[in-house]
């Protein structure tokens, strides 16, 4: 008999005990939604960076969901509820809700700052955003089946029904408000959200492409000799300066649409930049022919006009050194805004790869050009 | 005489300060280069601060590339010493280093992808290809600038060996600069994963389906104050076994979003959709239980009701938390998606679709509960 008085008196110490733990847990979780709600209305965010800020207010809505998860899978031994219990789990519901509001408010915040913010800043920022609205949501959620838990845990539901019900009734005003709060705040970030599909630029760069071509084909036909190098040379570097100036145009557009958007590449652009990257090899190809041809024609030509051809030279490799940078900086800056690189990734490593084979031979051509160059301007000193 | 003697100082006066000038700019810039060299080695990743650090850096290459940049526009014709070329030597080594600090960043952060969640590091990956793309931007002016000196300056007879050797050197640097950037940006387009939602579809449409069947099964099950605890047990069990699939479905959305990015697939979208307007009719059926429930109490054995009750609560929690995971699921989905530009639309639609059937499914799940709570209550269970 006395056994069973001292059984009976562990299962109520043991009970009592963890009633005591589950409203430290709740108090505790409380305490750190309050906590976050005074971080998110601190945060800074600015034109220049946000991602910081926003990825420490996604690590503590982490650690607090991780916080409820845990009591939510405690529950082993009945509860008796008492009006403390109940106060607690209705104090979790309000401040869910204030901090659906507050980040509602951070969303704003965000959307003030888009016009001076750079598409590449604003892309992360509208990521870690959803990112904590989610969060903010999924803790509603579990906070629910934690009130649900301790419905069904709880051994003294009737005697304190009128309780839990108006309980409830703060509960379902609560949970109403953080799911609109929480939906409002993801439809304002996603209209945000702006991009670009390289699409519309294959037009542009076929254009290019066949400008290119046609200049390839034009540098191709010179034939230097003692008496046209000069001009010929000269010609060649107006067309070169000509299709430089159509490369830096594009490549400005391009920059001014990814100052606000994001990019979705597709195939073509990728084959595009390969394209432009394979006209500058042609170059480069066309200008060690040059050199061969200056090389030849050196001796039975003027010294006067070939220091003039040899300036047209220096000019010319400096634009193509220019043509070839630019057409690098492109597709690093596509890569760069980006929205699918994993989707794209095999087709972009090859891209990156043949655009560098590429760009790095065309630098030995005009490498070489130069030293061509410099050479000959010596002797003729 | 005397003119022609004034005219000559005025011109040696004219270029001594220019000469001046550039010699002073290039140093500088050396020394400006020189600081953000030590920066960057000493920069390293980890979880705090990084992505706004990693920013203000990128700001300051992109400042020094500015200056570049002027530098080569406003320059004039001057007479090259040897150090001017020795700090392009300097400029392009600087750089050349700095490419290869850009691949240690990168490889830093595979190490902390396994404690990171996605949109965390993805914004360290942004930061590193941006920071890439400015070291490649700085690299390409530098040797711009080197080439625009070889145009401008007007001693290159008396310097060629040693501009040679520069030019040599630029070229060899910038292969390597370009190489390690490559190699920077192949890192990061590895880490870069993403999967099509697709892959869900058909464990999504089974979940349908058997969500269909239990709501089916719970509109055609009359209770009584006979069956009503065997048939709600049963019911029961089967929401337990589609909560189970559901979870499974939702963890493994969670690890892969956790690594991956994500392709939408506008059916998965409606799909999700879908399964939230299922549940809807799940709640609305249990809402019928509760009144029946409420009516037969005062018939049925007080065992047999208090079963009852508790099953039912049992049963409101299970669905209400499928119903909170169908918008987790959702949330997962688009957070950290590819095509998150291309699909705003669709997914404000889904959230829209969602939103009212999960606040319907609440409010059905909420009266169950509360009918229950007033049975327990007036039945003294």
């Amino acid at each position: 008999m006395n056994n069973i008085f001292k059984f009976f008196a562990a299962l109520l110490f043991s009970a009592s005990l963890l009633q005591a733990d589950l409203k430290t847990d709740l108090t505790h979780i409380n305490t750190s939604m309050l906590e976050l709600n005074s971080s998110i209305s601190n945060a800074e965010l600015t034109s220049n960076t946000m991602c910081a800020s926003l990825i420490s207010l996604n690590r503590q809505a982490k650690d607090i969901i991780n916080a409820i998860v845990l009591v939510n899978d405690s529950f082993s031994s009945p509860i008796t509820l008492d009006e403390e219990t109940l106060l607690l789990t209705e104090d979790l519901f309000v401040s869910v809700a204030s901090l659906s509001n507050q980040s509602s408010l951070l969303s704003d915040e965000m959307s003030l700052l888009q016009p001076d913010t750079n598409g590449f800043i604003l892309s992360d920022a509208i990521t870690a955003m959803l990112k904590l609205s989610s969060d903010i949501g999924e803790m509603a959620d579990r906070i629910g089946e934690m009130a649900d838990n301790i419905l069904i845990m709880s051994d003294n539901i009737g005697l304190m029904a009128d309780r839990i019900l108006e309980t409830q009734v703060i509960q379902s005003e609560n949970m109403i408000l953080t799911q609109n709060t929480v939906m409002q705040t993801q439809t304002n970030t996603l209209a945000l959200v702006s991009v670009i599909e390289t699409a519309s630029y294959d037009l542009s760069l076929d254009t290019l492409i066949t400008e290119g071509n046609i200049l390839i084909t034009k540098m191709a036909l010179v034939s230097l000799n003692p008496w046209n190098i000069s001009r010929e040379l000269e010609d060649v570097q107006t067309d070169v300066n000509n299709y430089l100036v159509q490369v830096e145009q594009f490549k400005t557009l391009l920059n001014t649409d990814m100052a606000q958007n994001t990019i979705y590449i597709n195939s073509d652009t990728l084959n595009s930049l390969i394209d432009l990257s394979i006209i500058m090899t042609s170059i480069g190809i066309i200008m060690d022919g040059y050199g061969t041809a200056i090389q030849a024609a050196q001796l039975f030509t003027r010294e006067s006009t070939l220091l003039e051809a040899m300036n047209s030279m220096l000019s010319l490799s400096s634009d193509i050194g220019k043509l070839s940078n630019n057409i690098l900086e492109m597709a690093d800056q596509i890569l760069l805004m980006a929205d699918n690189i994993g989707l794209a990734a095999d087709q972009i490593l090859i891209t990156q790869e043949l655009q560098s084979i590429n760009i790095a031979t065309t630098q030995v051509s005009i490498l070489t050009a130069q030293q061509l160059a410099i050479g000959i301007i010596a002797a003729s000193n | 005489m005397k003119n022609l003697m004034k005219f000559f100082v005025v011109v040696l006066l004219a270029s001594m300060p220019l000469h001046a000038d550039i010699h002073t700019d290039l140093q500088t810039l050396l020394n400006q280069t020189n600081t953000l060299n030590s920066e960057l080695g000493n920069f390293t990743f980890d979880q705090n601060n990084s992505c706004a650090q990693l920013r203000t850096l990128n700001d300051s290459i992109e400042e020094n590339t500015l200056n570049i940049r002027n530098m080569i526009e406003t320059m004039s014709s001057f007479t090259v010493t040897n150090t001017d070329l020795d700090v392009l030597d300097d400029l392009s080594y600087l750089s050349q280093n700095m490419s290869v600090e850009s691949v240690r960043l990168s490889m830093e952060l595979n190490t902390i992808t396994d404690t990171a969640e996605l949109f965390e590091y993805s914004a360290g990956l942004n930061a590193i290809l941006q920071l890439s793309q400015d070291i490649g931007a700085m690299a390409d002016r530098i040797l711009e600038m080197a080439d625009r000196i070889l145009i401008m300056a007007d001693n290159i007879g008396l310097m060629a060996d040693r501009i040679i050797t520069t030019q040599v050197l630029q070229n060899q640097n910038i292969a390597l600069t370009q190489s390690s950037i490559l190699l920077t940006q192949q890192n990061i387009v590895l880490l870069s994963d993403s999967l099509s939602t697709i892959t869900y579809n058909v464990t999504l449409g089974q979940i349908i389906d058997n969500t269909e069947a239990l709501s089916n099964e719970m509109n055609q099950t009359n209770l009584t104050t006979n069956n009503m605890q065997n048939e709600l047990a049963t019911l029961q069990s089967q929401t337990v076994i589609l909560l189970e699939s559901m979870t499974t479905l939702l963890d493994l959305m969670v690890t892969n979003s956790a690594k991956m990015s994500h392709y939408i697939n506008a059916d998965t979208l409606t799909m999700l959709g879908d399964l939230s307007g299922i549940h809807r009719s799940l709640s609305a059926s249990l809402e019928s239980y509760a009144n029946m429930i409420e009516q037969l109490a005062p018939l049925t054995d007080t065992v047999i009701l208090s079963d009852a009750t508790s099953t039912m609560l049992q049963l409101t929690k299970d669905i209400g938390i499928m119903s909170d995971r169908i918008m987790k699921m959702t949330n997962n989905i688009y957070i950290m998606a590819d095509n998150i530009g291309l699909m705003t639309d669709k997914i404000v639609t889904t959230q829209n679709i969602q939103m009212t059937n999960v606040a319907l499914t609440k409010s059905s799940l909420l009266t169950s509960q509360s009918i229950m709570i007033t049975v327990i209550k007036n039945f003294g269970l």
